[in-house]
């Protein structure tokens, strides 16, 4: 590996978009084009540098970044450990599908400005993903914010229109709790960089502590709202339904940025045995495994395709957050492997659901013979997303949950564990039966509206489902190493270590020399 | 530090924060429009005192003031709240963007799109 990726590691998966984005801006609306190229060239930069990634963090190693040369906690500092990683790669896959899907599509389906606007996406959800500075981490939060906006708006009409004002209304209101918290903790703490806070946040005087659970409680609303938990969760059907659907697709990450945060700040800004972590915690462990139960509830009431994967995604954000909140080791390295499927998954899904939807509009008139191979292809994507999201053997939701719940017998009270394994248990067979109905209605229904799904899809949702295919084969290994990530997201000592102690560059060149 | 000038910006901040709640859940797109900007106006307020009030001193090195930090104001909260400000002023006027599409697209400014007595 040549020094030069060596060093800069860590910034590229927000560099090369953010480049890309500018390219597509000059080269400009009239050569289409040369922009997809540009965007084509960004993703599978993007994707090498996920694999590089991803081989650099195995042996356990956590990349910092200091931008501009200014040591932490002056400066901002991005830090790549095994999570970051993880994420990275989901975006780099999500990314290249949705890609191929746009291509084929039917022209400018995905709208004017696309390409700009998906490389600001992209960016957007790198930085948030590897950012260690919480003012940074707004920064970001509001670049693929404003992104989504702009690709939500694409062909708008009037329940577009409706859904974005709610969408951009509550995120805006979200924008200023988050502003209120993190200039709380600096007032108190006088730093921003998460790990430097890990730090000083144990060490506030007593004056100070309502303060900073008065922040951290500001900071896990905000994060609710991103990773859409329950009594926070409403922007997102009408949102999901609203959005064209291969960005939709893309979306399927959005909310992961919330959950993602959560992880963060539970592991590292407020770490384990801090009585503000313990409160969180006991808060999370009700809210979470509620918004399960209510989102399969949900999904059983949903009338059409886009709102049933909505409240789904909904239900697995549950999920995710049950994981952090019941807090051990195991829970949270099933947590994240139960986040890789599920993140696949509605991405596969929205992918499956615009073949079935792009025809419906042309074929209506055409005569109720349907089973075509398309037809049957289409069925059976469904079919493997369904049974991949809803948790049922063999594929990857079914292990992750398993392993979740195995976290929660050892590490939470009777009274929780109870209360946790009958909500999972139930969401599961809620959304099964949820699935069920819409696959009988949408493909068995004698006299349904869709009689043929389009082939344009295909390729990028087979990939998708090979992509879950393989995190059911390749399991064990796939497994070893969100247990690692666990195990560093349970350690937040080696993260705070190597971001403070990380020289500049300068410095480190001097010292050498010595 | 002076406790009236703390006192006046404490309530300042909480005046303009209520005003913003008020307004934000109305029912109206446009009340909800200048309730967002109240509370950015609030929020962008509280992050540059978070840097603590101080009259008089400059947020960058000066020859012949002494170099330590009673002499000095925090320069890091005003280089936030100059992002912040940014950010807010350009999602307000997407969000106006989007608000003018949604009077056309409905023909009433209501939140909801069931809320037609508005018309």
């Amino acid at each position: 590996m040549n020094a030069f990726v060596s060093t800069h590691l860590p910034i590229l998966p927000v560099a090369i978009p953010l480049l890309a984005a500018a390219l597509c801006l000059i080269v400009g609306q009239s050569r289409i084009g040369l922009q997809r190229t540009a965007a084509w060239l960004a993703i599978a930069l993007l994707v090498a540098t996920a694999v590089q990634m991803l081989m650099c963090t195995h042996q356990g190693e956590v990349f910092v970044y200091l931008l501009s040369n200014w040591k932490a906690p002056f400066g901002i500092a991005f830090a790549l450990d095994k999570l970051a990683a993880v994420m990275i790669a989901l975006v780099a896959l999500i990314a290249a599908v949705v890609m191929v899907a746009a291509q084929s599509g039917k022209p400018k389906s995905a709208g004017t400005y696309f390409y700009p606007l998906f490389m600001l996406q992209l960016a957007g959800l790198a930085g948030a993903f590897l950012t260690a500075d919480l003012f940074n981490l707004f920064v970001f939060f509001e670049v693929l914010l404003a992104a989504s906006y702009g690709m939500l708006l694409q062909h708008a009409d009037r329940e577009k229109t409706n859904a974005a004002t709610h969408y951009v209304v509550i995120n805006l209101v979200g924008s200023a709790m988050f502003l209120i918290g993190v200039s709380l903790l600096y007032g108190v703490t006088g730093t921003l960089n998460m790990a430097d806070l890990s730090q000083r946040i144990g060490a506030v005087s007593p004056a100070s502590r309502g303060l900073v659970a008065a922040a951290g409680w500001l900071l896990i609303v905000v994060f609710a709202i991103k990773a859409a938990l329950l009594p926070l969760n409403f922007w997102l059907t009408g949102t999901y339904r609203a959005a064209v659907l291969p960005v939709a697709a893309l979306f399927a990450l959005m909310t992961k940025v919330g959950v993602v945060a959560i992880w963060r700040m539970l592991t590292l800004i407020y770490p384990d045995g801090g009585t503000i972590n313990a409160q969180i915690e006991q808060v999370l462990l009700f809210v979470a495994p509620v918004t399960m139960l209510v989102a399969s509830c949900g999904a059983l009431s949903a009338r059409d395709v886009r709102s049933l994967i909505g409240w789904s995604v909904v239900a697995s954000a549950g999920m995710l957050v049950t994981a952090v909140a019941i807090g051990s080791h195991k829970a949270l390295s099933g947590g994240l492997f139960y986040l890789i499927g599920s993140t696949i998954a509605t991405a596969m899904l929205f992918l499956n659901a615009a073949s079935l939807d792009s025809t419906r509009a042309e074929h209506v008139s055409e005569t109720g013979l349907a089973p075509s191979s398309t037809w049957v292809w289409a069925g059976a994507l469904f079919a493997i997303g369904a049974a991949a999201m809803a948790g049922l053997p063999p594929f990857s939701g079914f292990i992750g949950k398993a392993t979740v719940l195995a976290g929660a017998s050892t590490s939470v009270s009777h009274s929780w564990q109870a209360w946790i394994f009958a909500t999972v248990l139930v969401s599961g067979l809620l959304s099964v039966l949820a699935y069920a109905r819409m696959g009988s209605r949408l493909f068995w229904k004698r006299d349904a509206a869709v009689v043929a799904a389009s082939e344009g899809y295909r390729a990028p949702t087979v990939v998708l489902a090979g992509a879950l295919a393989a995190l059911t084969i390749f399991a064990a290994p796939v497994q070893r190493y969100t247990d690692q990530a666990a195990a560093e997201l349970k350690r937040p000592s080696m993260m705070i270590q190597n971001v403070l102690g990380k020289l500049p560059a300068e410095k480190r060149q001097s010292e050498a020399k010595k | 530090m002076m406790p009236s000038l703390a006192l006046l910006v404490a309530v300042f901040v909480g005046v303009f924060t209520t005003c913003g709640v008020y307004l934000v859940l109305r029912r109206r797109v446009f009340d909800v429009v200048l309730g967002l900007t109240l509370i950015s106006y609030a929020v962008n307020l509280f992050i540059f005192f978070m840097g603590r009030l101080a009259v008089g001193k400059p947020p960058i090195i000066e020859a012949g003031r002494a170099l330590n930090l009673s002499n000095y104001a925090d320069p890091l909260p005003q280089a936030l709240v100059l992002t912040a400000i940014v950010i807010s002023f350009g999602m307000t006027a997407v969000l106006l963007a989007i608000a003018v599409r949604g009077q056309i697209e409905n023909g009433h400014d209501a939140v909801d799109d069931e809320s037609e007595r508005l018309k």
